[in-house]
């Protein structure tokens, strides 16, 4: 067991939660699925910081983008509840004001 | 702890993630959503403490299972949205996209794979590890990343009174 | 010090009308702007007694506010001078300005744009006594400048009416064209003399400067061109008659009595210049001539009570440049002061007469006013008197001092010229009266009567119409009350010319003077009773001689040579310029480059479907794309 397995389950995740952003029409769910492949990062990070580089900084970067995140989910929720508001629908394929 | 219990542990956490991850973006129930998706923070929780980070770990309950997972709920709850015929999108271009996207995404992997152990292989020959305990992430954090640091507690505040502004109701909404 | 309050007074009443006036009722916006031209008007009077008492070396007061411009070439203060020249000038202005503000007071009483009117009256009087007092030419160009942008906004004041804007641009622009030569002879003389101050103009010119002729020639040619402009001289006087447009207070302070003299006061400032210019002084003459008879005959041809007074001024002032042509400025500076007094009254006058029919301005719509109007007929008739050059009338004593100047200058052909002049003046102001005035009655409706207010200044004016002329005597000397008032400014200037009138005898003068007297009485009669007694037979000769008629109408013609001149070929270019660089090369550029960014735009818009997931597409394929080149491509 080392870098190798954490890394595909790494891979696995993010691309999980890219599938999910992808063919998901939740709001909600599209950004748990950010959620996702932050956390898939995260473990990328940490691995790294573990396995390869034998340094904490990559655990520092885990802790930033784990405030990051936390900030983007309070942001995203605002965003999400201002678009229910203003659409009554979680539904992105109907939110596409920005269409050209 | 031996390799052949840390084995098992791995396999245990790595099907359950997995599994739990397609649950979050498979669930029809935005609720069940959320459930596989604290079993995967969970999960995740378990290999920082697999890889020796327990501070990450510990993190990793407070703040995402703490706070985001609540945070969802209750926007789910706040909203109470109808989500029925809101799972996933039956086009074909749609998951076209998915799976070329997943295909990129294993390939910019593999690169950046390929580009790490170039250089740094050495290490994992080796066997390399890193004291990582919390007297040593807090000298790195307070010293090398302080600026980071303090420039993401900005982050948190913009993000607070952003998310303040944007669900504050306008006169207009309230006419 | 009290100096300064001469232009501050103005000043002061232009902010407080101008600023706080909206909440002002008319009694107190009136207040206001009678009291910023009265108690300048005090001040004057009291500095103007003191003059008189100093001695002769202390006659000018100067006061420096604080320097302007200051450069190696030229540094311009702004100073403040106040000489016997720019004394009567200032006297002028305050004395006629009060009257008339006076009696706008009444004339406006019902315009919405009351308080407007006296915002720009006041500021015109300020700007006015910049342009009188400034102690140099770039001062003075201020107040010129300002003194026409009020002309502008007084004449086009009824602005919703298209032909009142048209006359104010109009003005604005022919007087443009002498402005133009303003700045070029001020530059010229920066150049040559380096400073602009008019004492040390005059010390210059003074010594041996050793400044070429040409050059002198030039700039009081440039200089001479400004005032052209402003005194609305042949062929720059166009603007004058249209800017009849104004309300008559305006015209009467400002395009009779005030502002279009400037030109000739200019003139008399720039004397020590013009004096080593002789070609410009035979060229203002001429210039003088030709405006004198040519605007009298114009005034002939009018039928509108104001454009015969408008082309009468011009012609009047046409007199003030003979004058200065002549080199007696002294001369040139009386007549500006009696047909400033005169004139005012008549535009005045006309302005109670339009009052009294309701906007009438035909003078063949009028008859028999005196009937009706006792006192503004018998002031208006003063007024004519004086500007036909009647005796004792205060504009006979300043003619006639022009008139032997013109003839000791220039001799006799030029003098009969001139006499030909007054006596066409003479015949329009007895055509004026005997129509408008006398004769049978045309008007159908009510007249009502002008109130004590309009009158009250038409009987002071008429009073000094009469009595200004005593500053001209005694007559047939240069040593006349007035000169004697106006000291040594001209000194230098005039002083080989009284020696050469001490020299002659006067007996020509006194005959001719005798001899132009009765020809031109008995003109004035003559077109007194043609017009009121004997109207039918002047009907059918101006009916036989038609085109002739409409000639002089038009002003010999000179609005549509200009149109043909300047006008339609401008036209021609700004259409091309419309038509090919605007509408093709620029708007084409622009519409095309805003064309080129649609098309683009649109291409690149196709692109935004608005659907969240194909922008993350969007952004992993860059990512794949740069990682991709990054490491397989870049070695």
């Amino acid at each position: 067991m080392g870098i190798y397995h954490f890394f595909a389950i790494g891979i696995i995740l993010f691309s999980i939660g890219l599938i999910g952003f992808i063919l998901r029409n939740n709001v909600i769910i599209i950004l748990m699925s950010v959620e996702l492949m932050l956390n898939a990062v995260n473990l990328l990070f940490v691995a790294f910081s573990r396995y390869l580089y034998a340094n904490p900084d990559g655990q520092i970067y885990v802790f930033i983008i784990m405030t990051v995140a936390a900030a983007e989910v309070a942001v995203g929720l605002a965003i999400i509840v201002a678009l229910y508001r203003r659409f009554a629908t979680l539904d992105v394929s109907k939110i596409n004001q920005l269409k050209g | 702890m031996e390799a052949i219990t840390q084995q098992i542990i791995f396999w245990i956490l790595g099907i359950t993630t997995i599994t739990a991850a397609i649950g979050v973006i498979a669930a029809s129930n935005t609720i069940n959503s959320v459930m596989s998706l604290l079993v995967v923070m969970l999960a995740a929780a378990g290999f920082y403490m697999l890889m020796g980070a327990p501070v990450v770990a510990l993190f990793q309950i407070i703040i995402y299972v703490g706070a985001v997972l609540v945070l969802f709920l209750f926007i789910i709850m706040l909203l109470n949205p109808d989500a029925t015929g809101l799972s996933m999108s039956r086009k074909l271009s749609v998951w076209m996209a998915g799976i070329v996207s997943v295909g990129m995404t294993v390939v910019i992997g593999w690169i950046f794979w390929q580009s790490a152990t170039q250089t740094n292989m050495q290490n994992v020959m080796k066997n390399h590890v890193c004291s990582c305990t919390i007297h040593d992430i807090s000298v790195v954090l307070f010293s090398r990343h302080l600026l980071i640091f303090e420039l993401t507690s900005l982050l948190l505040l913009v993000a607070a009174v952003g998310a303040l502004l944007m669900t504050k109701k306008t006169r207009e909404d309230r006419s | 010090m009290s100096l300064y309050f001469l232009p501050l007074a103005p000043a002061l009443g232009v902010l407080i009308n101008g600023l706080a006036g909206k909440h002002f009722s008319r009694q107190m916006i009136a207040i206001v702007a009678v009291t910023a031209v009265g108690v300048p008007l005090l001040i004057a009077g009291w500095l103007c007694y003191q003059m008189i008492l100093a001695p002769a070396t202390t006659k000018a007061m100067t006061a420096t506010l604080y320097q302007w411009i200051s450069t190696t070439a030229v540094s311009i203060n702004i100073g403040l001078l106040l000489d016997p020249l720019s004394m009567v000038m200032v006297l002028v202005v305050l004395f006629i300005g009060f009257f008339i503000h006076i009696y706008s007071v009444v004339y406006m009483k019902e315009d919405p744009g009351f308080r407007r009117f006296f915002v720009y009256m006041n500021l015109f009087i300020f700007f006015m006594i910049i342009l009188v007092m400034a102690d140099n030419l770039a001062l003075m160009f201020v107040g010129w400048e300002g003194v026409g942008l009020c002309s502008y906004l007084l004449i086009g004041f009824r602005h919703e009416k298209k032909s009142a804007a048209d006359a104010g641009r109009k003005a604005f622009v022919v007087n443009r064209i002498g402005d133009f030569g303003f700045i070029l002879g001020i530059l010229l003389v920066i150049v040559t003399f380096h400073t602009v101050q008019f004492s040390e103009l005059s010390k210059i010119l003074a010594s041996h400067h050793g400044i070429s002729n040409l050059t002198l020639t030039i700039a009081a040619l440039l200089l001479f061109t400004g005032a052209m402009g402003k005194s609305a001289q042949f062929p720059l006087h166009v603007w004058l008659p249209d800017a009849m447009e104004g309300p008559t207070p305006v015209s009467a302070l400002i395009h009779a009595a005030t502002m279009v003299n400037a030109g000739v006061y200019f003139m008399c400032r720039m004397a020590p210049l013009l004096q080593q210019a002789p070609y410009v002084l035979t060229f203002i003459a001429v210039i003088g001539l030709i405006t004198a008879v040519y605007a009298a005959l114009s005034a002939l041809g009018q039928d509108d009570i104001k454009k015969v007074l408008a082309y009468s001024t011009i012609s009047q002032i046409g007199f003030m440049f003979i004058a200065v042509g002549s080199g007696i400025f002294t001369a040139g500076m009386f007549h500006l002061v009696t047909h400033g007094i005169f004139k005012g009254l008549l535009f005045l006058g006309a302005g109670a007469v339009m009052h009294a029919l309701h906007g009438e301005l035909n003078i063949y719509n009028m008859g028999d006013l005196s009937g009706h109007l006792k006192i503004v007929a018998a002031t208006f008739f003063i007024g004519l008197l004086a500007l036909a050059g009647i005796f004792p009338l205060s504009g006979f004593f300043s003619k006639d001092a022009i008139l032997w100047g013109a003839f000791e200058q220039y001799g006799s052909w030029y003098w009969l010229l001139a006499v030909v002049g007054a006596l066409i003046t003479a015949l329009y102001c007895g055509k004026l009266f005997g129509v408008a005035f006398l004769g049978k009655q045309n008007f159908s409706g009510t007249i009502h009567k002008p109130d004590a207010v309009i009158t009250m200044p038409l009987a002071v004016l008429a009073f000094c119409a009469v009595g200004t002329g005593v500053f001209g005597l005694p007559m047939f000397t240069p040593n006349t009350l007035f000169s004697r008032i106006m000291g040594s400014s001209f000194a230098p200037t005039e002083a080989g010319h009284a020696v050469a009138v001490a020299a002659g005898s006067h007996t020509l003068e006194i005959v001719l003077t005798v001899a132009v007297s009765i020809i031109v009485i008995t003109v004035f009669i003559i077109a007194l009773r043609i017009f009121s007694i004997h109207r039918d037979k002047a009907a059918l000769f101006s009916a036989s001689y038609r085109k002739t008629g409409e000639f002089l109408h038009a002003g010999f013609g000179m609005d549509g040579l200009y149109d043909l001149l300047w006008v339609r070929p401008y036209e021609w270019i700004a259409q091309i310029c419309h038509t090919v660089i605007d509408r093709i090369i620029i708007d084409g550029t622009v519409n095309g480059t805003g064309k080129m960014a649609n098309a683009t735009g649109g291409l690149f818009s196709a692109l935004h479907s608005g659907q969240l997931r194909y922008y993350a597409v969007s952004i992993l394929a860059g990512v794949f794309t740069f990682v991709s080149v990054t490491y397989f491509l870049i070695p």
